[in-house]
């Protein structure tokens, strides 16, 4: 059995990228008031013993039911159940691919599948378990490890492909060459093997229910130490077209609907940059302070993302 | 005749000729027709493919569905084999226009729930036992009998019809208890006869009717083979308090495009005397018949790589205890997901795949309990005393009818405790055990052990 152990080594809320992308989500998410109440929506997650996203989606969007799901051993079991911050979180020990099948989905849910290892087929268990049985209105999450290779060997350029094979099988498209799979290539392969098993699924899906859509609106490249791939989407039927179009998800600068990557670069700044930046922005900065210290990429991709900028500084509690 | 004139006539001529050319002929010929159609099913199917007929006679003259009284008999005799029923028979107007029909019209698919779909069944079962067949049947009003020698019948490529004999009658009245078909094949193909030879192959079918007819067994019909009265394999889940089977049913489609489909999903654990394996999977049936049997295939969820992800060999004997059953209802049989010898899915059609997902959603926590209650089978200080053994030796096997079902399966989650049993070895000579063994009354080493440690713990401890 396979535990995720990322937890145990990196507290998840400093680092920078995940950081922002969370904010991003939930920002997202704050979208599908128009498909219903959010208070009516559940969230399902990996709350690790940190629960960052849990405490953010109750914080920011008022959501009540929340479930997370922990393959621990024995022992750990009583660390994550301590460590939850609200009791309305209920955690539920086991493989996600057991755990998943088991909850009741008449619910609206988002379900974030915060994967800390590379896309397998269980991966795509719960991905397909999602498709199959969630509402419309619904939306699925899918983060990955993108390094295209065994995180505790070396990187070899010509075994990548050989070593997703084992992973995924019959699942990765015929055409893929170990060239493909190289610097953000992986990502992108493993993103479209996502969207082809949703699609699998909702086409199976659709020849009884009414017509569930699937529209993508997450792809998310970053890397804080590993790269990391996340992506996933709405699921929707044709009454909630107009839904869609009016909520103003898809205006949002960080939605992807295909396979250009939204690519989440931190730049190395000091609180100070930060806080001189800031007071320029949200207008255009590049313009006006190109007498700072400050190089034009870093300054970019500051105001792109300032809004879900972080900041971390030691505290004395 | 003018010159243009004969250049026109010219032209037609060879605008006919040029048709003609590009015609290909592609008339079926009987004699592929018909090997074609036996070679696509056993022996065991086309018996069953029979009783199938027999069966939709019970259906048209007992709308409530109860058989009770009626009865099917086959009998077997060196060269020859007879199936007679008295389920209503089959009336003349069915025999002209359908029952003889090598495929079915679209105005004949409504035929309520029956069990013939494709319009095959019964012909090719026939083609397959022997080369000479009779068929008489007496329906309320009509009274015939058909005979085919099928060497003659195939000779002639261009006659694609049956005859009545001359004893047809068409406008009378038949008793109820008259009532009833009986059809003779005689005589038998080499291969059909030794199969009939075969005790062991008899035994196979016998059960195999009691499996994929249990239903309509249930409902009230009496089968015989031989006189053997053929029981029925009824489909039975455990259940108790604390492990539910799971069970859905939902009427489909939800828009009108097709006709309305039931289905039934149960999934949970079974349990038979011999632990067999083979009786492990998935169980699909079509208006009452059972399709698939015990299915460990890709096409109900098992997988050697995706679906459920079970690591090979795709099936392991800890899932023996798995079992599924599908049950698919639709008046009109044509779009259910059987194949045209009701052995198997067609796993294209519109309502299949939608219900695949759901088999697998519900199977996978059912795979989830069977591996922990393998693992506590493996740790040896524990091994088939551990609670999860318990909690399934407790539960109580009911008839997928009894079985009060729930959502999801429900079983407890504990997970056998790891480190707080400790194991205790000492060596005495056999001799001594033995005599041991004697004032105990019991049979294994271990059986001694665990009973004089219980002895001294309740004597001299507690």
């Amino acid at each position: 059995m396979k535990l995720p152990g990322s937890w145990k080594g990196v507290n998840f809320s400093i680092r920078f990228a995940k950081n922002i992308e969370r904010k991003m989500l939930s920002e997202a998410f704050r979208c599908l008031r128009s498909f219903g109440d959010l208070n009516s929506y559940r969230y399902v997650g990996f709350g690790s013993t940190f629960f960052s996203d849990f405490k953010l989606f109750h914080r920011n969007l008022g959501i009540t039911e929340m479930i997370s799901i922990e393959a621990a051993d024995e022992e750990d079991k009583k660390r994550f159940s301590f460590n939850r911050p609200y009791r309305c979180i209920k955690v539920k020990f086991g493989l996600s691919r057991y755990v998943l099948p088991t909850l009741s989905w008449n619910r609206k849910t988002i379900l974030w599948l915060d994967y800390d290892y590379a896309l397998d087929l269980d991966v795509l268990a719960d991905v397909k378990c999602f498709c199959a049985n969630a509402g419309s209105g619904s939306i699925m999450v899918v983060t990955v490890d993108a390094r295209g290779h065994d995180p505790d060997g070396p990187d070899d350029p010509e075994k990548r492909l050989s070593w997703l094979k084992q992973r995924l099988g019959e699942k990765i498209p015929a055409w893929i060459r170990n060239r493909d799979l190289a610097g953000w290539g992986t990502a992108e392969v493993c993103r479209s093997i996502i969207e082809d098993e949703v699609q699998r699924t909702l086409n199976a899906r659709n020849r009884e229910d009414p017509q569930i859509q699937y529209l993508q609106l997450f792809n998310f490249e970053y890397q804080d130490t590993a790269k990391m791939l996340t992506t996933g989407g709405l699921l929707y039927d044709e009454q909630q077209e107009e839904l869609l179009e009016k909520c103003g998800i898809k205006s949002l600068p960080f939605i992807r609907t295909g396979k250009e990557p939204y690519r989440i670069e931190v730049p190395n700044l000091t609180l100070n940059e930060i806080r001189h930046l800031d007071k320029k922005l949200p207008k255009n900065v590049v313009k006006k302070l190109l007498d700072c210290p400050i190089s034009v990429d870093d300054m970019k991709k500051y105001s792109e993302l300032h809004r879900y900028f972080p900041a971390f500084v030691e505290a004395e509690l | 005749m003018g010159a243009n004139l004969v250049a026109r006539r010219m032209r037609l001529v060879s605008a006919k000729t040029a048709t003609e050319q590009r015609t290909i002929e592609a008339t079926p010929r009987k004699d592929f027709f018909i090997s074609m159609l036996v070679r696509d099913i056993d022996v065991n199917a086309a018996i069953i493919d029979l009783i199938d007929n027999s069966v939709d006679g019970a259906i048209r003259c007992r709308k409530e569905k109860n058989f009770n009284g009626l009865w099917i008999r086959i009998e077997v005799v060196k060269d020859k084999f007879v199936i007679e029923d008295n389920c209503g028979g089959i009336s003349f107007a069915l025999a002209r226009h359908y029952a003889f029909n090598f495929g079915r019209s679209p105005e004949a698919r409504a035929l309520g729930h029956s069990v013939g779909q494709f319009g095959v069944g019964m012909k090719r079962a026939l083609f397959k036992l022997g080369t000479k067949f009779k068929i008489e049947s007496a329906a309320a009003n009509s009274r015939f009998t058909v005979e085919v020698n099928v060497h003659e019948w195939s000779k002639n490529n261009d006659d694609w019809t049956f005859r009545f004999n001359d004893d047809l009658e068409t406008h009378t009245v038949i008793p109820a208890d008259k009532r009833g078909t009986k059809i003779t094949v005689t005589p038998l193909n080499p291969v059909v006869a030794e199969y009939f030879e075969d005790a062991e192959k008899i035994n196979q079918l016998v059960r195999e009717i009691g499996e994929r007819h249990q239903i309509s067994i249930e409902r009230g019909i009496r089968i015989t083979f031989n006189g053997i009265l053929v029981e029925a394999q009824v489909a039975k889940l455990l259940f108790s308090e604390q492990l539910k089977p799971a069970y859905v049913m939902r009427v489909r489609p939800r828009r009108k495009k097709h006709s309305v489909v039931t289905y039934q999903i149960w999934v949970g654990l079974g349990r038979d005397e011999r632990e067999d394996p083979q009786r492990a999977g998935w169980y699909v049936f079509c208006n009452g018949r059972m399709i698939l049997r015990a299915d460990q295939s890709r096409s109900t969820g098992w997988g050697e790589d995706d679906e459920i992800k079970l690591t090979i060999p795709k099936y392991h004997n800890q899932f023996k205890m798995f079992r599924g059953y599908v049950m698919f209802d639709s008046q009109d049989g044509s779009v259910l997901p059987w194949n045209t010898t009701k052995t198997g899915l067609d796993k294209e059609s519109w309502i299949y795949p939608p219900v695949k997902l759901q088999m697998l959603t519900l199977m996978r926590p059912v795979i989830d309990f069977l591996n922990r209650v393998d693992k506590e089978e493996n740790q040896p200080e524990i091994g088939e005393a551990g609670p999860l053994h318990k909690i399934i030796a407790n539960a109580d096997l009911l008839p997928l009818s009894e079985v009060k079902g729930s959502r999801r399966f429900v079983a407890p989650t504990i997970s056998p405790p790891p480190s707080k049993m400790g194991v205790i070895t000492y060596r005495e000579p056999t001799e001594t055990i033995d005599r041991v063994k004697k004032v105990l009354k019991v049979q294994k080493n271990r059986e001694v052990g665990e009973k004089t440690f219980e002895y001294y713990l309740k004597q001299e401890v507690e």
